[in-house]
């Protein structure tokens, strides 16, 4: 579409249609005009015959005619071969000097008071007189603006329609390359930052507005690029300080100090990760859809066994209902939750300790317990949910684990809520809405 | 063994070049793509720990520079990026292994001699040339199971010669593996080495021998 502004789109579009109004409405006149001519003869010629003016000439019976109120108000006679008035309507007087017609010919003529036209009809020897007494000019012109109207009267609400249609179609048009921005506009995310709106096919009217929101989208690209600076940056610095630690650490003879330094930097490094994670979530690149919660879940647990197994905990998974049956959300998601929320159990239960998980396929729900101290949640003054051991110890965690699943359950739509394990520690419960067909891909 | 170390982190550095050395592992250090490409143009090392996030360019530029003159030398990814694509764009260039940081000395280690023994065709990280056997690993040479007591620039000229075992060892390898581009090289220094190392292994009644290829430099080869 060319780069044409609005304005100028709707008075190209208004004169197209002013122009074949123009083009169009002569011929309607034309057809309403002849239509009418054509009725009023029929009209007189019924009434003519009604009349018994077939016999004409000489017949006397129709004079006081001239009120006949099924004329109305129509400067018109009918006449029989000899000029004799017949039939008038009320509001010509008697004309003395009415012409004779002759020649079955259309003729026109002028007599001192009035102007006269005789028009043959198709009955032999009836004419109609249409005269226009210029003493009264105004009689005839009347009749036919009245009846002109009366016809013309159902053009005016099929005009109304029409122009109705008319503007709807141009603000249609009008609004196309709006509603093209704000599809546009509704394509961008995080994930497809550098999505810029098209200026080439724009109206000139909106390309400020378009132009501006692309300067915004490229500033809040450019803050998004230093920010993935600044985190890389960050997470580079941080993990090359950590592994300056760790190889400082490994001078030391083997004991509880050495020890302690790895466990700090693996803890520090296991924060960096989660922050990264939590920052991936937030960033929101995963993508939904549907999730077989059984194999997901089991394949997380695969991958998180050997570690437990390392660190003395025995898991065990149960899985109940459908195997089959899958829920909203993405694998991805699911597996961090499910990853976090068994690496907490791990870090808060004792060695020796026992972590279940549950996978309810029916109800689209993973549970996992644990004999650790259990999970106080309170919430501070924005409301926001922070969570704590219930023993009120802080070890080896920065809670952002438990961020994280929330997070993660956010995302699918889900609802996380805590539970205490009938023995003591943490019961949490993953629930997932089911997977509606829609989503079944 | 000798390798490059490109990383620009100071500290991480001295604790690395002090582990290397622990480990007796001689590393040159360029703590920039510019320095390492300087070095590696101007001669060999074993292989090259390369990280990712440098001052003057993205170290998978190196790794590219280094592949697209046909230089084989092993290349270890050593970053702070997290990312599995980063992983796999460095592995594609022909990068040979991958660490992530923080790591532990240990597993770089591991891995070097991985790389090492991968890059030699060896299966297993014991050697044997004659009745000389050499544990890349432990860095012990053994003949007939009795170690031998070298010092680490003796075992640096075996440790070479058991790796190109029945091969020519250039004059100017061997120059590369013992001495720091910044260390001081007397004219005859390898031939002292050389020297020491043939005697030592003459007292230990070893079944190998060092030959001279005059001219042109040393191979080691099992007496028959």
């Amino acid at each position: 579409m060319i780069r044409a502004s609005l304005w100028l789109r709707i008075a190209v579009i208004q004169i197209v249609f002013a122009l074949l109004l123009a083009a169009l409405l002569p011929f309607a006149v034309d057809r309403t005009i002849h239509a009418i001519g054509r009725n009023l003869t029929e009209r007189l010629l019924a009434s003519a015959a009604q009349r018994s003016l077939g016999s004409l000439p000489g017949v006397a019976s129709v004079q006081g005619a001239d009120n006949d109120p099924r004329f109305g108000p129509v400067a018109t006679f009918i006449v029989d071969a000899q000029g004799a008035r017949q039939l008038a309507g009320p509001h010509i007087e008697d004309i003395a000097d009415r012409p004779v017609a002759q020649d079955n010919q259309p003729q026109f003529s002028s007599g001192p008071y009035s102007d006269f036209y005789l028009l043959p009809t198709s009955q032999s020897g009836i004419w109609i007189l249409a005269a226009e007494d210029r003493r009264h000019p105004a009689v005839l012109l009347d009749d036919i603006i009245t009846y002109f109207l009366q016809r013309f009267a159902i053009i005016v609400p099929l005009s109304l329609a029409l122009s109705a249609g008319i503007t709807l179609i141009i603000i249609r048009l009008a609004m196309r390359p709006i509603r093209q921005v704000a599809s546009e506009v509704a394509a961008i995310d995080a994930a497809s930052p550098t999505l810029r709106l098209s200026e080439t096919t724009m109206p000139r009217d909106i390309l400020p507005l378009v132009h501006a929101t692309n300067i915004t989208l490229g500033r809040l690209d450019r803050a998004l690029a230093r920010e993935r600076r600044f985190t890389a940056t960050v997470t580079h610095e941080l993990r090359t300080a950590l592994s300056t630690i760790l190889l400082r650490a490994e001078t030391l003879p083997a004991g509880t100090e050495r020890t302690a330094i790895e466990a700090a930097v693996t803890r520090a490094s296991g924060v960096i990760d989660q922050m990264l994670e939590l920052g991936a979530i937030e960033s929101g690149s995963a993508e939904l859809g549907s999730v077989a919660l059984a194999d997901t879940a089991r394949d997380t647990i695969v991958h998180v066994m050997p570690l437990l197994r390392a660190a003395g905990r025995t898991l065990t998974f149960h899985c109940t209902g459908d195997e089959r049956a899958r829920i909203a959300g993405s694998a991805a998601l699911v597996t961090i939750a499910l990853r976090n929320l068994v690496d907490n159990a791990n870090r808060h239960s004792t060695p020796g300790g026992a972590i279940d998980v549950t996978c309810d396929c029916t109800a689209g729900t993973l549970t996992v317990s644990d004999t650790g101290p259990g999970i106080s949640v309170r919430e501070d003054e924005s409301g926001r949910q922070i969570f704590a051991r219930a023993d009120g110890v802080r070890t080896r965690s920065s809670g952002l684990g438990l961020a994280i699943v929330r997070r993660a359950m956010d995302g699918c739509g889900g609802v996380l809520t805590f539970d205490r394990t009938p023995t003591g520690g943490a019961t949490v419960t993953l629930a997932f809405t089911r997977a509606t067909a829609a989503s079944h891909t | 063994m000798r390798i490059l170390l490109v990383e620009d982190d100071l500290a991480l550095t001295e604790a690395l070049a002090a582990a290397f050395t622990r480990a007796e592992i001689f590393c040159d250090v360029a703590p920039t793509v510019a320095s390492a490409s300087d070095l590696l143009t101007g001669r060999t090392f074993d292989a090259v720990i390369l990280d990712l996030g440098l001052p003057d360019d993205d170290g998978l530029t190196l790794l590219r520079w280094l592949r697209g003159r046909n230089d084989a030398t092993p290349v270890i990814i050593l970053t702070a990026k997290s990312q599995p694509d980063a992983r796999v764009k460095g592995l594609n260039l022909g990068a040979d292994d991958y660490l992530g940081k923080p790591f532990l000395f240990e597993e770089l280690h591991a891995r070097l001699n991985a790389v090492m023994r991968r890059r030699d065709g060896h299966l297993y990280s014991v050697v044997a040339v004659g009745d000389l056997r050499f544990d890349f690993e432990t860095r012990i040479a053994t003949v007939r199971g009795v170690p031998l007591n070298l010092t680490p620039r003796e075992r640096a000229t075996l440790e070479l010669m058991v790796r190109r075992r029945e091969r020519l060892i250039t004059r100017r390898q061997l120059e590369d593996q013992l001495f720091s581009i910044t260390g001081e090289l007397g004219s005859n220094a390898v031939e002292v080495y050389v020297h020491r190392l043939r005697r030592k292994l003459a007292n230990a009644d070893a079944h190998v021998s060092v030959e001279t290829q005059r001219g042109l430099g040393y191979t080691l080869r099992p007496l028959p």
